[in-house]
């Protein structure tokens, strides 16, 4: 079965923001929540409630794995999006 | 901006190299940024939308990208004084991680901004009349030149003034801010292309007519991007008093008739081509004919006022000759290379221009620290009447330093990062953000752009390579210009993984070229091998002073692409 986490930007400084297990959003993908198969469709409805608010933007689905130390994105984009700039140790996520 | 009006005195004051405003023009800007403030509160508060958002926030040179907001700030034909460069550094440090990018397009960009902090960086940049204003949407961007502008000993005008010309004529130009896509105009003020002018949808190249008049010679239609297009000329010699009358005529004919309805066909490259050239140029010869000559009119009056906000360097007296350097260059080898590609030949006797290199061995293509940035305005004051260019190579330019100077400022120069005597040479990667951060990528350029640089760090064996311009996009758009490269480098997405496609003959001088394709993409492990393949072939085929480019178009694709399968 697929599994999706949800995405998106924070409107007021852009940062990057994943959809977290108790709703809400977080920082930091570690903490972001997989959903399997259909279950991705409320998440990202939910995710959209918070465009209405003015707290995100640009939200959608991100394909990923399970591993062995947690969740990984699929494609490199979203590994970047991540873990942060690859060519910027010093600017990784916190918990990437 | 104000248009130019003849009857302002020219400022004066102390700053020279940099256009001066007067009160308009900042009153002007005030205006802008306050109205961009009230814009970023009402989408905080949700009054307006980010479908309604959007259009006013890039009209201000901010983007939303990977992890941030991106802001692009203009560097007016990539001019700056040592107080805006100051200034840079100082929004690098309080609103951004600590450093800028400088792009091919002499713009400077940061990459982690935060919205409701950006009103509060224009009125900041306001201050020493900077704005980001143009820099994004279908507009006519800022125009780009010479690095070497006002400096260069080849130089027949001085492109600065009729960049500005084309600045103001071009900012919040009512009929031409919503073009059918984005314009870009690279202007140059000597025979020699050093501003890439043929990969614009207008290039300006300055040339004198068969009586010695200065003129300019018109290309319209060059571009990269998905459809690489070298411009093609309509005029061959348009008098200086003409220019804006001509870019008027062309702007309105392609305004009127380019493609609205295709975005991938909207350029005016597009426009060109299904026009056919001559026909084309007819069109803008009737457009031009249709024109007042005198509202458009650059008189000789006018341009001086330009030409006198910009104030005059106080050059001293001096021999061409310095014992001073000679005796340097003698004593120290490192300097001695240093200056065999970081120099350029100045107008002014005693003079020479010093490029200072982004591309430190291993680093990031064009980024610079707040303290880099700080030490070379400082630097700029120093030796240079606090000038300071950005070459659309993505170095920067100290564009006036008397030849006595030179040994000093290279030692001053010598701290990481800046220091590294390798202009013009394989390690002087013109590079995009890339897929690390920027929303459009396909693949990753910084990286790759590392690797290579690592591969050849060795100074001796890059100064023996010679001449090789290496360019490196993270994905079609091109704004690496990896079209042009000698060798170009594109990053592709090939089933989900990043690859990289080579092009080799590619140039952006008076004999533009489009590389050619080398064969299949590749993985980035593999890039470098390739690349340190293709110069040992150059370097076994190279005759006694032939660069890369003249073996590459004396021998041909052909017997490189020969010449690689039978090494595998
Ligand atoms: S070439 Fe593509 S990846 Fe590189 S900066 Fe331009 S849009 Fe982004």
């Amino acid at each position: 079965m697929p599994l999706h986490v949800v995405t998106a930007s924070r409107l007021r400084d852009g940062a990057i923001m994943w959809r977290a297990s108790a709703g809400g959003w977080t920082e930091h993908f570690p903490q972001a929540a997989p959903f399997p198969g259909d279950a991705i469709d409320a998440a990202l409805e939910a995710g959209q409630a918070d465009v209405r608010t003015q707290q995100v933007i640009g939200v959608y689905k991100v394909a990923v794995t399970e591993t062995r130390s947690g969740l990984a994105p699929e494609s490199v984009r979203e590994r970047i999006r991540a873990r942060g700039p690859s060519v910027r140790p010093d600017f990784m996520y916190p918990g990437a | 901006m104000d248009l130019i009006d003849i009857a302002r005195p020219a400022a004066g004051g102390a700053e020279t190299g940099i256009y001066h405003y007067d009160n308009l023009d900042r009153a002007y800007l005030a205006r802008r940024v306050e109205e961009f403030r009230e814009q970023v509160g009402r989408r905080l508060s949700g009054a307006l939308t980010e479908d309604e958002f959007k259009p006013l926030r890039l009209m201000n040179g901010l983007y939303l990208q990977l992890h941030a907001y991106m802001l692009r700030v203009a560097i007016p034909y990539g001019v700056l004084s040592g107080r805006q460069m100051r200034k840079l550094a100082e929004i690098g440090r309080k609103y951004d991680r600590d450093y800028g990018h400088f792009t091919t397009r002499q713009n400077i960009q940061f990459n982690w901004i935060k919205l409701e902090q950006t009103p509060d960086i224009l009125a900041e940049l306001a201050e020493v009349d900077i704005h980001a204003i143009q820099t994004s949407g279908n507009c006519i961007r800022n125009v780009t030149t010479d690095q070497f502008a006002g400096a260069a000993a080849d130089e027949i005008i001085d492109p600065r003034v009729y960049a500005e010309i084309l600045r103001q004529w071009s900012t919040d130009h009512p009929e031409f801010a919503f073009l059918p896509r984005k314009f870009k105009i690279a202007l140059t003020g000597s025979e020699q292309d050093r501003a890439a002018i043929k990969l614009h949808d207008i290039g300006v190249l300055t040339k004198r007519n068969a009586d010695g008049v200065p003129g300019f010679t018109i290309y319209v239609g060059g571009g990269l991007g998905r459809t690489p297009v070298i411009g093609v000329k309509i005029r061959d010699w348009l008098p200086v008093s003409d220019l804006l009358r001509y870019m008027e005529a062309i702007l309105r004919v392609y305004n009127a008739q380019g493609r609205r309805d295709n975005l991938y066909k909207a350029r005016i490259k597009i426009l060109v081509r299904e026009t056919g050239a001559e026909k084309f140029a007819a069109l803008v010869e009737e457009e031009f004919a249709s024109l007042s000559g005198d509202r458009f009119n650059l008189a000789p009056a006018v341009v001086a006022v330009i030409q006198a906000r910009f104030g005059a360097p106080q050059f001293a007296t001096l021999p061409e000759v310095s014992t001073i350097f000679d005796s340097a260059v003698a004593a120290d080898p490192d300097f001695a290379q240093w200056t065999r590609t970081n120099l350029h030949p100045h107008r002014v006797p005693g003079y020479a221009s010093a490029v200072i290199s982004l591309k430190p061995i291993g680093g990031i293509p064009g980024d610079a620290t707040s303290d880099q940035m700080d030490l070379v305005a400082d630097l700029a004051d120093r030796h240079s009447f606090g000038e300071i260019r950005v070459a659309h190579e993505q170095n920067l330019v100290l564009p006036h330093v008397r030849r006595d100077d030179l040994y000093p400022l290279w030692q001053q120069l010598r701290r990481p990062g800046i220091e590294t005597a390798n202009i013009g040479l394989v390690t002087d990667i013109i590079a995009c953000p890339g897929l690390d951060y920027c929303d459009l990528a396909n693949a990753r350029s910084i990286p790759v752009a590392q690797a290579i640089s690592n591969r050849f760090a060795d100074l001796a064996r890059q100064h023996d390579i010679g001449e090789l311009h290496v360019n490196i996009s993270g994905c079609i758009n091109a704004c690496a210009h990896h079209h042009i490269g000698h060798i170009g480098i594109l990053g592709v997405d090939k089933h989900g993984q990043e690859a990289y496609q080579i092009t080799l003959g590619g140039a952006a001088d008076e004999n533009a070229a489009l590389g050619q394709l080398l064969g299949s993409a590749i993985p980035a492990e593999q890039v470098p091998d390739l690349i340190e393949a293709v110069i040992g072939h150059y370097l076994a085929r190279r005759t006694p002073g032939e660069r890369f480019i003249d073996t590459f178009r004396r021998v041909g694709m052909a017997t490189f692409k020969e010449a690689l399968r039978a090494e595998r």
